[in-house]
């Protein structure tokens, strides 16, 4: 091991650094408006992905050869204050380093295809700066070793997603969709933040290898399980709401408005799989607790089936395809629960490459289709289009399908029974408030309230 | 040699404020302002460079206080310096320059004071910066006076009277305390403010969060009489509520008043605990925000100067005419709430990571107010500058002035940390070493 070591730390070095120096260059020069022509960008972007995927190749390289199945990397002296302590380490096993060359090796692809997708794009670099954020943040999720690393990755995750959502930004709707993902992901971020206190204070350190190490049945001889069982529920928590299981589905279908190469990165390949990465990583506490279990097993199959009905009703390809992710990693969550730890990998790496394929192709599909057709001879292809499927009749046929129409009424049951009556409570005080702060001030509300109308 | 430099610092200030009060030219005056709060800048940074090898003049700073006034003159600097011409020149209400070097001349006093009486004494002065503008504007005072009448009074019942009980101390301090940093349900009157007075004048006044140094040298007593459980409740309280307000407003000002109260409520619930960790995570955090939040309203200011008073009803497209504000109000943002990578990050985590433990309630409001916080910043960034593209002439577009400012502000808030006596470990220290030399 001690051979090894110095190769070990330049290829993580590598695999790590490149794309935070990517991610760092990109928003310099955006920051100090340096427009940069889409060639630079575009090699800059690919030279740094292809190091990182050098580095991650080269540590399973080095793993291999020498029969290493685990190390931790620690770049930065960790954080140390009192009883307070930030870890933040990497740690690399098969699990990590198979997400971490998956999610290289498919934001190569991905940045190969954009530079031709987005050429001449207005939004061209900023497309870039919010893609080196996000290659970044999913490489530290993936390779972290403490669940502080995990959450800085995670974070940085949600908001590229959040601001590429509403890459369009002159259009409103782009814009609402990436709010409606980001409050998402602000749950999922609320949660994780107190997973790993809850964890941080059952174990006293928040490190993965420590808790693969113990397994449940040594986590549950040594610490008190309603506090690891409650960190186990929050991290399905955040899980759930960053993988679009049930009833969070809702962002899913409204991430598509974003451009292809996103949808298909995103949330065809990694940003949707990354809950069920997280779950996969601490599956040792998911499985102390057999009601959580379980819970995620019945959550996974309930995604699987109800997406699988939603998809059957979606007019356009995006959406299709949307629900058609969401069907497998149901299954993927499903497999985690029974406590499953290689099957779920091998799912996650297959199913991601399919999606990534299918999501890029979904633009041009219909002119492939067209030109195999032409290839064939048939050239009046109206008459080769399918009718269309005629409505069922039955009622509980008429349910299920206006049940698919919908799409479940999972934002509408949300939005109903949570963000109304949450935002009217407010915009109640916020009445009292106005009215409240005219009376002290002397003045008279109508006038306030005219003002504000003008503005 | 001694270290003399805050004293030039101060000087300049008032001298600045003199001159230009004397002077009829408006484009003098500008001049005047600008480059006495830069020389005056200047100095502080140098009294901070210098505190280590020099000997203490006239003001003694403290390894604690040591970097305050640095960063509380270049703020003002940052804000005068990116202040748009048109509202210095050519406007009916004249900007209120020796006002503003005045207040920067407290500013630094107060971030160096560490006498409690002093502290109370400039606590009381401070707020009739903004009195006099409302005046100036002629506009109405009640509300102000409402709050302040009351306040002044405990000010200086504080500063002078010697025979008051802890537990009276405790209630005034607290009572104190509500008003000035504006928690539910003493926040009318700061709301009211960020209305009607000069901005600049009332971001120089919200951002810094002041009272936290009056938190900070009585917390023992707080604690003995039990005044920081009633601080802790109204702040948590407050946090909750503000953070929930920052999602309905439909002025821009509004939410933006709405968000320093709820983050000062924040800082306010730290600094309020007896555990040392929790009080040095509260103290960084404000440092941060200040950083941040001044930020914040240097863009809310650049905005408002190109187009008015601005609803929230309606997406303005800002983006694609004023790029720079937009990522900068990114940043603000993202400050604000503790994002990795921010000053505010480490802090954000181990306040709490504190809080939890002591009472898991107040940590949960915490990490959902801060998680409410960030979605109407995010709501607030799209309304602003997403939506349809306006064509917007040249005199739009950011000017050089605002653009470094902006940048220094950006690199505060991504780079504070680094800097030697701002990070988090030397604060702790610092406060311990206060600790043992002033038993309880």
């Amino acid at each position: 091991m001690n051979d090894i070591g110095p190769a070990l730390d330049l290829f993580a070095a590598m695999g790590i650094f490149s794309p935070l120096a990517l991610a760092l260059f990109m928003l310099l020069a955006f920051v100090f408006q340096i427009k940069l022509p889409e060639k630079i960008i575009a090699f800059v972007v690919e030279l740094s992905v292809f190091i990182a995927l050098a580095g991650i190749l080269g540590i399973v390289f080095l793993f291999l050869s020498n029969g290493v199945k685990k190390w931790g990397y620690e770049p930065f002296p960790t954080f140390h204050l009192e009883s307070f302590h930030f870890d933040f380490q990497f740690y690399f096993d098969w699990l990590s380093l198979s997400f971490a060359t998956l999610a290289l090796l498919l934001c190569f692809v991905i940045a190969f295809f954009s530079q031709r997708y987005m050429h001449r794009e207005p939004g061209y670099q900023r497309f870039f700066v919010l893609y080196s954020i996000f290659v970044s943040g999913i490489v530290i999720a993936s390779l972290s070793g403490t669940i502080e690393s995990l959450f800085v990755g995670w974070e940085m995750v949600g908001l590229s997603s959040a601001l590429l959502v509403a890459f369009f930004h002159e259009r409103v709707m782009p814009t609402r969709n990436g709010l409606h993902l980001w409050i998402v992901y602000r749950i999922s971020d609320a949660a994780l933040f107190l997973a790993s206190y809850l964890l941080h204070h059952a174990l006293g350190q928040g490190f993965f290898q420590a808790i693969l190490e113990q397994g449940s049945e040594g986590l549950a001889h040594e610490v008190s399980s309603p506090v690891l069982i409650g960190a186990g529920v929050l991290i399905f928590l955040a899980s759930a709401c960053k993988s679009a299981l049930f009833p969070f589905s809702g962002w899913l279908p409204r991430a598509m408005e974003g451009p292809t190469p996103t949808s298909a990165i995103f949330y065809g390949a990694l940003s949707i799989h990354l809950g069920a990465f997280l779950l996969l990583r601490l599956n040792p506490i998911v499985q102390l607790s057999p009601i959580l279990a379980w819970t995620v097993v019945f959550f996974g199959i309930l995604t699987a089936l109800v997406s699988g009905i939603i998809a059957n009703a979606q007019t356009d390809i995006k959406s299709i395809l949307a629900y058609a992710t969401l069907t497998q990693v149901g299954i993927i969550i499903a497999e985690i629960g029974f406590g499953l730890d290689m099957l779920p990998l091998i799912h996650i790496i297959g199913h991601a490459s399919l999606r990534t394929y299918q999501f890029l192709r979904a633009p041009s599909s219909f002119a492939y289709y067209k030109s195999l057709e032409e290839s064939l001879g048939r050239t009046d292809l109206n008459k080769s289009v399918p009718k269309g499927r005629k409505v069922p009749a039955g009622p509980f046929s008429l349910a299920i399908y206006s049940f698919a129409l919908n799409r479940g009424g999972m934002d509408s049951m949300l939005e109903k029974f949570i963000t109304k009556p949450f935002i009217q409570m407010f915009k109640l005080a916020d009445i009292f408030e106005k009215k409240w702060g005219s009376m002290l001030a002397g003045l008279d509300p109508s006038t306030t309230k005219n003002q504000e109308e003008r503005s | 040699m001694n270290n003399f430099f805050l004293e030039a610092s101060l000087l300049i200030c008032l001298l600045g404020a003199v001159i230009s009060s004397l002077t009829k030219s408006q484009e003098k005056i500008r001049f005047i302002t600008i480059y006495s709060s830069f020389i005056s800048a200047l100095c502080a940074i140098a009294a901070y460079l210098l505190f280590k090898s020099l000997h203490q003049g006239f003001i003694t700073l403290s390894e604690f206080t040591a970097p305050l006034p640095a960063l509380a003159s270049l703020l003002y600097f940052v804000v005068l310096l990116c202040t748009p011409r048109t509202k210095f020149i050519g406007t009916d209400k004249p900007f209120p320059s020796s006002l503003l070097l005045v207040s920067q001349a407290l500013s630094l006093l107060i971030c160096s004071s560490s006498s409690n009486s002093t502290l109370f004494i400039l606590l009381a002065l401070e707020p009739l910066i903004p009195l006099i503008d409302l005046l100036r504007r002629g506009e109405r005072i009640r509300i102000f006076l409402i709050h302040w009448i009351p306040a002044w009074l405990i000010a200086m019942a504080l500063a002078f009277a010697s025979h008051l009980s802890d537990e009276a101390t405790g209630i005034l301090i607290t009572i104190l305390v509500v008003i000035r940093m504006g928690l539910f349900p003493g926040h009318a009157w700061l709301v009211y403010l960020t209305e009607k007075c000069s901005f600049t004048i009332a971001l120089l006044f919200i951002t810094p969060i002041t009272p936290t140094l009056i938190l900070l040298t009585n917390n023992q007593l707080l604690h003995n009489t039990h005044a920081s459980l009633y601080l802790s409740w109204l702040a948590i309280a407050s946090i909750f509520y503000f953070a929930g307000l920052t999602l309905v407003q439909r002025s821009l000002r509004n939410f933006f008043t709405y968000l320093c109260l709820a983050l000062s409520a924040m800082v306010t619930l730290g600094v309020c605990s007896h555990e040392p960790l929790e009080i040095t995570a509260a103290y960084s955090l404000r440092n941060s925000l200040w950083i941040a939040l001044t930020g914040m309203a240097i863009i809310v200011r650049a905005l408002e100067a190109r187009h008015g008073g601005l609803s929230l009803f309606q997406n303005h497209g800002f983006y694609e005419s004023t790029p720079m504000l937009g990522i900068a109000f990114l940043a603000c943002g993202l400050g604000c709430v503790g994002f990795p990578g921010t000053s505010a990050f480490i802090s954000f985590e181990m306040l709490a990571d504190e809080i939890i433990p002591s009472s898991p309630f107040f940590g949960i409001v915490i990490v959902f107010s801060e998680a409410l916080i960030s979605i109407s910043l995010l709501m607030v960034y799209f309304k602003l500058f997403c939506g349809r593209k306006i064509e917007w002439s040249n005199i739009f577009k950011v000017r050089l002035r605002e653009m470094i400012a902006l940048c220094i502000i950006i690199f505060l808030i991504f780079g504070l940390r680094f800097l030697p006596l701002s990070d988090i470990s030397t604060t702790h220290h610092t406060l311990e070493k206060i600790a043992s030399l002033h038993p309880h």
